[in-house]
C-alpha cells in the first residue's frame, strides 16, 4: 500500500483486516512486511505486548499482529509458556520482565471459575470459594503491577456453553453460570487499582457461547477457544493497546446529506428528507440523532461539514418537527463549496484544539479521502450506505469510549477496593513457596504397572524439553522392563486442587550392586516449577536407602531441545563425575545424602512396599 | 483415487491456503513447506476437511508425521474405517 495506490486496494486490506476469515487474515500475514510501511498514514506505532496465561497463545499471536495493522500498531508479542503464568510474574528473572512489555494480558484457567458438581452448595460455600480462587489471581495481578509499570489486563471468565442444569441454574447459587458471574464480579472488586479487566465474557456473548467454543482445540492443543473467539479477542487487545495510546478523540464533525438524514436537503427540500418515526429509514436515522446526542451529554463537540447552501443546510435543524439535533448542539457549522479537509482545519481552529482531535464521518467515501489525504492528522469513519450500520461504525471506531470512569465512579470504587484490600491482606502471598502451598498439590507414586504401559511409554517417546536422557522406549521394551530385576520404574501423579494433571513423570533407574542409577527422567512440562522434581529426588533416595545403596548416578544427554534441564542435577546437590560434550554423568554420596522440603503431599506407600 | 491424484488435490489447497506455489510429496513435513506454521496448519486442516467432505477425529491427524500419512487418514476416512 504505497501512496500511490488507489484508495479502493485501502479499503480492500482494511477489509481483509477486519475479516473473521482465516484465509483472509493469513493473506494479510503473508503481505505484511510489504504492507507495513504504508498501511497507516502516519506510519506505524511499535508496541511490545506479552500474553500470558493457562493456554497455548499460537496462532493468537499471528492474528494478533494481523488485526493491530488496523490501529497502525506493529506488535512485538512474548507468548507465555502454557500455564506458567505463576512462575513467569513471580520470578524475577523470567523472560517476561527481561522482555519489558508495555503491554501484559493475562488469561488465567477457567479451572478458576469452573464449579463441578457444585450445585448443592450454599450460596455462602460459594462466595468463600469464589473468594478465594479470586484473591489468588487478584494478588498475583499486584506482584505483577508493583514489578512492572506495564499497561496491565487480567480476562474475566466466560459462561460455559452446556445446558448444565438447565433453567433452574438461575435458582442455584452454585450453578456453572451464576458461579461465574460471581467470580467476574469479584475480579472486579479485587483488582488493584491499574488493572483492568480484559472483558473476555462480553467477547464470547458477542459472537454466541455456541461459536466460542472449541473443545477439539482445547484438547489438541490448549487453545483459548475457537478461531473466532481468537479472531475477537485480536481484535479486542489491538483495540484496547490503541485505546491506552491515544486519549479519547474530543470533537465529532458530521457530514448532513444521508449522514444525519436520508436524502439531499438541496434536491428533496423539508419535506423530501428522510427523519423520523415516518419511515423505516427516517426512524434510523433519528435513532442515530440520539447516539450523538448522547455523545454529546457525554462532553463531545459537535460540529458539520456538509457541501451545501448554508440556509439549506440549516433548514431541518431550524424548521424540521422531528430532528432531534438542533442548531445549538453545535459548536461549530460549515455549509459551502469548499474542499472538506480546509473546512475541518478551519473548524479545529475555530474551537482551539488539534486537528488530531477530531473525528469526521461521513457516506461519500469520496469526501473521506480527501480528507484522508489533505488532512492526515484527522481520523474518518466512512459510513457507508446503510444507517441501520452507522451507530455500530461510529462505536466500534472506539474514538468516544470513555478510557477510563469518571472521578466520581473512580473516588466510589477506590474506597472499595481500599476496604477489599485490607480483608485481602491476610490471604494474600506474594512469594511462590506460599503459592504453592495454596495449590494443595497431592501426589501419587507408584511402581511401573501394565495399565499405565501406554501413558508410560507415551511420556517417554514425546518428551523432548524435560527429558534427561532422551532414551525412547517402545511399550514392548517398557515390558520387558519390568520383569526385570535389575531395573525399578515409577511413576508419579499429580492433582492440585484445581485439575488432576494425571501421570505427568516417569523414572527409570538401574541398579548394579551399590550403585542405583537414574536412567531416564521424563517429566510434563505441565508441572514445571511447581517442585515436581524434587519429590522424584526424595523419592530416587528413599529407593536408594531402602535397597542399602552408597551411591546415587544420574545421567544428563544433551540434545537440541533438553538445555531446559542441563543444570537439573546440579540443582539437586548432585556432583559431576565426567563430562564431556555430549554426556555428563553426575553423581551423589547417599550417606550425605540431600533432599528437599516441599509443597506436595505425597502419597508413596503403595511404592515402598512394593520394593 | 489414487495417491498422485490425492497429492494433485493437495498441492491446490496448500497454495491456495498459503498464497505461494506448493509442490508435495509423500516424504514432505511441515518442516519443508514455507508458510506451513500454527496459524496456517489449522486452515489447512480445515480446507482439507472441506476438500474431501471429511471430519478429522480427535487423535488422527495430529499423529500423521509426513503427507503420506496425511493422505492414509484421509483415505480411510472416505473408505468410513475410522
Amino acid at each position: 500500500m504505497k501512496e500511490n495506490s488507489s484508495s479502493s486496494d485501502h479499503h480492500e486490506l482494511i477489509e481483509k483486516i477486519n475479516s473473521k476469515k482465516l484465509s483472509d487474515i493469513i493473506q494479510v500475514y503473508a503481505q505484511k512486511s510489504k504492507l507495513s510501511e504504508g498501511i497507516d498514514k502516519n506510519g506505524l506505532r511499535k508496541v511490545k505486548v506479552a500474553i500470558i496465561g493457562s493456554y497455548t497463545f499460537s496462532p493468537l499471536d499471528r492474528i494478533l499482529e494481523v488485526k493491530a495493522l488496523k490501529w497502525g500498531l506493529e506488535i512485538e508479542i512474548l507468548l507465555g509458556d502454557f500455564d506458567s503464568y505463576h512462575s513467569e510474574i513471580l520470578n524475577s528473572e523470567s523472560k517476561l520482565y527481561k522482555f519489558d512489555p508495555e503491554f501484559v494480558f493475562i488469561f488465567p484457567s477457567h479451572r478458576l471459575s469452573n464449579n463441578q458438581d457444585g450445585i448443592n452448595k450454599s450460596a455462602e460455600e460459594v462466595t468463600n470459594q469464589v473468594t478465594s480462587n479470586i484473591s489468588q489471581l487478584s494478588s498475583i495481578c499486584s506482584t505483577l503491577h508493583s514489578n512492572l509499570t506495564s499497561n496491565i489486563f487480567v480476562a474475566n471468565f466466560i459462561h460455559k456453553y452446556e445446558r448444565g442444569v438447565g433453567s433452574i441454574r438461575n435458582y442455584l447459587p452454585g450453578s456453572s453460570s451464576r458461579y461465574v458471574e460471581q467470580c467476574n464480579s469479584t475480579l472486579v472488586d479485587q483488582l488493584p487499582k491499574g488493572v483492568k479487566v480484559f472483558d473476555l465474557n462480553y467477547l464470547s456473548q458477542r459472537i454466541g457461547l455456541e461459536n466460542a467454543y472449541d473443545y477439539k482445540g482445547w484438547y489438541v492443543s490448549k487453545q483459548i477457544g475457537s478461531m473466532l473467539l481468537q479472531m475477537s479477542i485480536a481484535e479486542e487487545i489491538s483495540f484496547e493497546i490503541n485505546k491506552s495510546l491515544n486519549s479519547m478523540k474530543k470533537c465529532l464533525v458530521c457530514d448532513l446529506d444521508n449522514t444525519l438524514w436520508g436524502g439531499v436537503i438541496g434536491d428533496d427540500g423539508l419535506e423530501g428528507i428522510d427523519i423520523g418515526n415516518t419511515s423505516a429509514k427516517g426512524e434510523a436515522f433519528k435513532d442515530f440523532q440520539n447516539y450523538i446526542k448522547s455523545l454529546k451529554e457525554l462532553g463531545v463537540i459537535l460540529a458539520v461539514c456538509s457541501k451545501n447552501q448554508i440556509e439549506a443546510a440549516q433548514l431541518p435543524f431550524k424548521d424540521h418537527p422531528e430532528m432531534v439535533l438542533r442548531l445549538d448542539d453545535f459548536v461549530s457549522f460549515k455549509a459551502n463549496w469548499q474542499p472538506k479537509s480546509e473546512n475541518i482545519k478551519e473548524i479545529a481552529e475555530e474551537i482551539g484544539i488539534g486537528v488530531d482531535s477530531l473525528v469526521f464521518i461521513d457516506d461519500n467515501p469520496a469526501e473521506i479521502e480527501i480528507v484522508n489525504q489533505y488532512a492526515p492528522e484527522v481520523s474518518t469513519i466512512y459510513l457507508g450506505n446503510n444507517v441501520s450500520d452507522y451507530k455500530a461504525k461510529l462505536e466500534d471506531s472506539g474514538y468516544f469510549e470513555p478510557r477510563a470512569l469518571t472521578s466520581e465512579d473512580a473516588r466510589k470504587t477506590s474506597l472499595y477496593q481500599q476496604e477489599v484490600k485490607r480483608k485481602e491482606l491476610k490471604s494474600k502471598f506474594t512469594d511462590i513457596t506460599a503459592y504453592l502451598s495454596s495449590l494443595e498439590m497431592q501426589m501419587t507414586i507408584q511402581p511401573f504397572s501394565h495399565v499405565d504401559v501406554p501413558r508410560i511409554s507415551q511420556l517417554i517417546n514425546k518428551s523432548n524439553q524435560f527429558n534427561l536422557t532422551t532414551i525412547r522406549r517402545t511399550e514392548a521394551e517398557v515390558l520387558s522392563l519390568m520383569s526385570d530385576e535389575s531395573y525399578i520404574g515409577f511413576t508419579v501423579r499429580l492433582s492440585d486442587k484445581f485439575s488432576d494433571h494425571g501421570l505427568i513423570s516417569i523414572c527409570i533407574l538401574k541398579i548394579q550392586e551399590s550403585k542405583l542409577e537414574v536412567e531416564t527422567l521424563v517429566m510434563s512440562c505441565r508441572v514445571l516449577e511447581r517442585q515436581v522434581e524434587h519429590e522424584i529426588h526424595n523419592h530416587i533416595v528413599r529407593i536408594g536407602l531402602e535397597r542399602k545403596c552408597s551411591e546415587l548416578n544420574a545421567l544428563y544427554l544433551p540434545t537440541k531441545k533438553n538445555a531446559l534441564v542441563k543444570d537439573l542435577y546440579k540443582k539437586l546437590g548432585y556432583e559431576i563425575v565426567s563430562d564431556t560434550v555430549d554426556r555428563t554423568m553426575y553423581g551423589m554420596d547417599l550417606d550425605n545424602h540431600k533432599t528437599f522440603e516441599t509443597q506436595i503431599k505425597v502419597d508413596n506407600n503403595l511404592v515402598l512396599s512394593a520394593i | 483415487m489414487n495417491t498422485e491424484e490425492y497429492i494433485k488435490q493437495l498441492n491446490d489447497i496448500f497454495s491456495n491456503t498459503l498464497f505461494r506455489e506448493v509442490e508435495l510429496q509423500t516424504t514432505t513435513t511441515a518442516k519443508d513447506v514455507e508458510g506451513w506454521d500454527s496459524l496456517t496448519n489449522i486452515a489447512l486442516m480445515v480446507s482439507v476437511e472441506e476438500q474431501f467432505n471429511i471430519s478429522f477425529p480427535m487423535g488422527s491427524v495430529e499423529n500423521a508425521q509426513n503427507i503420506g500419512e496425511l493422505i492414509e487418514i484421509i483415505k480411510k476416512l472416505e473408505n468410513g474405517e475410522f
